[in-house]
């Protein structure tokens, strides 16, 4: 029996710790992509003309620099044609008239110098959440059959979306919105100072002033209320979707500050406005329940990228501080492989399979609909 | 010498199970307090009805614990157990949790708290007793976790459905495998070991209408406890003090690791049981957190504890319990 007991133990031992799970989540934040270049000197830069809805823009992009930004072609009444410029970054650009345009769409020199493009309303974000918030969106340059193509779906309940859709991800506030943002230079801050050159950051530039909030701080935090100057605004980060937007945050001539809900709808952020309480969804752009219910987001430009690519075209720029207020380990990533697998957390009304979920593509919006580019045409 | 025999009887009956905890971030019935894997006499019905309270505001991201005071969650449950011995080999037990829980987020502009209450899953287990004499016993059971709780309960402000940590039910049929060995008269008579492995295994559930196929990671515990007993006046006292280790797997979302799921955690579990009179008895005990490794950032259980009453029904008088040499 002794012996029994002794075996007994040994093997509940051994079974037990053999069972112990690894918390060495590999932090990792890049679309699955493989063959993304990896030497800056092969990186490419093109330029994509297109018109979507009766508006002509252009669309410039690098897999290799990991951007993709949207201007109309139309500036101080004349109609612009592009072509790209390769190595000389932040220049992205040159115009019929030889003039040289930066990746933030203003001209730096020849004859229309000062000229500053309008940006087209469009941002990044994985290919499900275009899917399913757009359902039947173009992809440019795909002949891939349109999926989903003439749905839609109606408010009820007080909502402007299906109410039942509406899930509830964690409580209100939960997530804690950064209201006090410090910053840090690129160089003084351990794990800003240590991050990959391909992680991503949210990049605005508002009244000359460039400010990066890199993903492995939004991620815990989702939306961070700043302000440049005179502008307020709100960075608003939905780690599920993977879609960053910049909103003013002067609504009705108030300041606010948005918080984070708590809720998702079709997997996307809910944020509130902390003056009226409304739910606002992020990638709908406006109020969809409250007080505020049917008011669009005031969205300004931002440019999502690589620290490398940020590094590289900004001068004297900000990083967002981990000296956010909160204690959090910030080295790891709370989604662990999430932007990369397959997986969508939460319900969503619609999805399209002619693209890998986490496929992080440009949407750009008109008139309440979008088209969808992709990396692939930015070779 | 009747009376170690009646002291040992008593320590196999009073050593409770604390297995199948509220798991940290999932729902579902807080089977903390015993499932009944013990020692039974044939033809005896146990009843009994216990409390237990799980308060969880310790902030973890691997094995460290984060300053943040910001959320806080407690968890409230009755459990009423059954258990009735077919004979002195065979025995059935049934579970039956009543579940309130409620969440507290305190931020810069306000508080947000979130509740919810309701049956919770019901566990019924067969049990058989491999080996039982004088100084060892082996006891094996195995059953099913049904999915009885609710999973649907709603928010308070809107109507929507709340997340699945704050549902009585996990909604997901489980299954329940268990092995002990307890040994009688370590170094001194009345004092006993016991050792617990338990383990369950998790079936997928569709939730939100089936649009998420979810997978609740499994799950094993392992006690190694000592427990003694004293008389005091016309009561026994039974102090025991357990190692209690427990491990899940990450859930499984659509397929993939749900972020923020699975870990290992070890705990020291003091009890006290006192015995009031042959039929019914009085059992205590709480857990004291001693290391935490979650995967990912999860709220982990700072102080949890189970208080309880068992009465036994004898249906056949004059049988005694006979311990095999």
């Amino acid at each position: 029996m002794n012996t029994i007991f002794k075996n007994l133990m040994l093997g509940l031992l051994i079974f037990g710790f053999s069972c112990s799970s690894s918390s060495d989540e590999t932090f990792t934040d890049s679309p699955p992509l493989n063959d993304t270049p990896k030497d800056p000197t092969s990186f490419k830069i093109a330029i994509v003309s297109d018109s979507f809805e009766g508006e002509d823009f252009i669309v410039v992009g690098s897999e290799g620099w990991n951007f993709m930004v949207a201007y109309k072609t139309m500036a101080n009444g004349k109609t612009h044609s592009f072509d790209a410029v390769k190595g000389s970054l932040p220049v992205v650009m040159t115009d019929e008239e030889g003039s040289n345009y930066n990746i933030f769409g203003l001209a730096v020199d020849g004859v229309n110098e000062g000229t500053q493009l309008t940006p087209m309303n469009a941002f990044m974000g994985y290919w499900f959440s275009w899917g399913t918030f757009y359902p039947g969106l173009e992809i440019f340059d795909s002949s891939i059959p349109l999926q989903n193509a003439g749905g839609g779906v109606q408010g009820n309940n007080g909502w402007l979306v299906p109410r039942d859709q509406v899930f509830v991800g964690a409580l209100k506030d939960a997530i804690p919105a950064i209201d006090d943002p410090q910053f840090t230079s690129p160089k003084d801050e351990g794990l800003v100072a240590n991050l990959k050159d391909d992680a991503l950051v949210i990049g605005v530039l508002l009244e000359n002033e460039a400010r990066a909030y890199p993903h492995f701080i939004m991620n815990w935090h989702e939306i961070v209320n700043d302000k440049i100057g005179n502008t307020y605004f709100s960075v608003v980060f939905c780690p599920l979707t993977g879609t960053a937007t910049v909103w003013n945050r002067v609504i009705n001539n108030q300041a606010t500050t948005f918080g984070v809900s708590g809720f998702l709808y079709n997997s996307n952020v809910v944020p509130y406005d902390r003056n009226t309480d409304s739910n606002w969804s992020q990638m709908l752009q406006l109020s969809v329940q409250g007080q505020l219910q049917n008011t669009p987001s005031q969205n300004l430009f931002v440019l999502e990228t690589s620290v490398e690519t940020w590094k590289t075209i900004t001068t004297a720029s900000k990083i967002l501080s981990t000296n956010t207020g909160f204690n959090r380990e910030y080295g790891l990533n709370p989604y662990g492989s999430y932007p990369t697998n397959s997986a969508v957390n939460f319900p969503v009304n619609f999805t399209d399979t002619r693209l890998h979920p986490k496929e992080r593509v440009l949407g750009v919006l008109v008139n309440g609909k979008a088209k969808a580019y992709r990396f692939i045409s930015f070779k | 010498m009747k009376i170690f025999i009646k002291t040992f009887v008593y320590l196999i009956v009073l050593i409770p199970l604390k297995a199948y905890p509220q798991a940290c971030c999932t729902g579902g019935a807080p089977l903390s307090s015993s499932l009944g894997i013990i020692s039974y006499t044939g033809e005896n019905l146990v009843i009994d009805f216990s409390y237990d309270f799980n308060t969880m505001k310790d902030l973890y991201a691997g094995t460290t614990q984060l300053n943040d005071k910001q959320r806080e969650r407690s968890t409230n449950s009755t459990i009423l157990r059954f258990s009735y011995a077919l004979n002195n080999k065979w025995a059935i037990t049934t579970v039956l949790p009543y579940v309130w829980q409620e969440q507290t987020v305190r931020s810069n502009v306000g508080k947000t708290v979130q509740s919810s209450s309701g049956i919770g899953d019901i566990v019924l287990l067969g049990q058989y007793a491999l080996m039982q004499n004088k100084k060892n016993l082996v006891l094996l059971a195995m059953g099913p976790k049904f999915p009885t709780g609710s999973i649907s309960k709603t928010d308070n402000e809107f109507g929507l459905l709340l997340p699945p940590d704050l549902q009585p039910g996990t909604g997901s049929w489980d299954g329940i495998g268990a092995v002990s060995y307890s040994r009688y008269g370590i170094f001194r008579p009345t004092l006993s070991l016991y050792t617990l492995f338990s383990y369950r295994y998790s079936f997928q559930v569709g939730r939100y209408d089936g649009q998420q196929k979810y997978r609740f990671g499994n799950e094993m515990v392992i006690n190694i406890g000592l427990t003694d007993s004293f008389l005091l006046k016309k009561w026994i006292l039974n102090p025991g003090l357990q190692f209690k280790y427990r491990n899940t797997q990450k859930d499984e979302n659509n397929g993939s690791s749900f972020p923020n799921t699975g870990g290992s955690w070890m705990y020291l579990v003091p009890s006290l049981d006192i015995e009031l009179t042959p039929k019914i008895y009085l059992h205590s005990n709480f857990e004291i957190p001693i290391h935490t490794d979650v995967v990912g950032t999860q709220l982990v259980t700072s102080f949890k504890g189970n208080i309880g009453i068992n009465y036994t029904l004898n249906f056949k008088k004059n049988r005694a319990y006979k311990i095999k040499d």
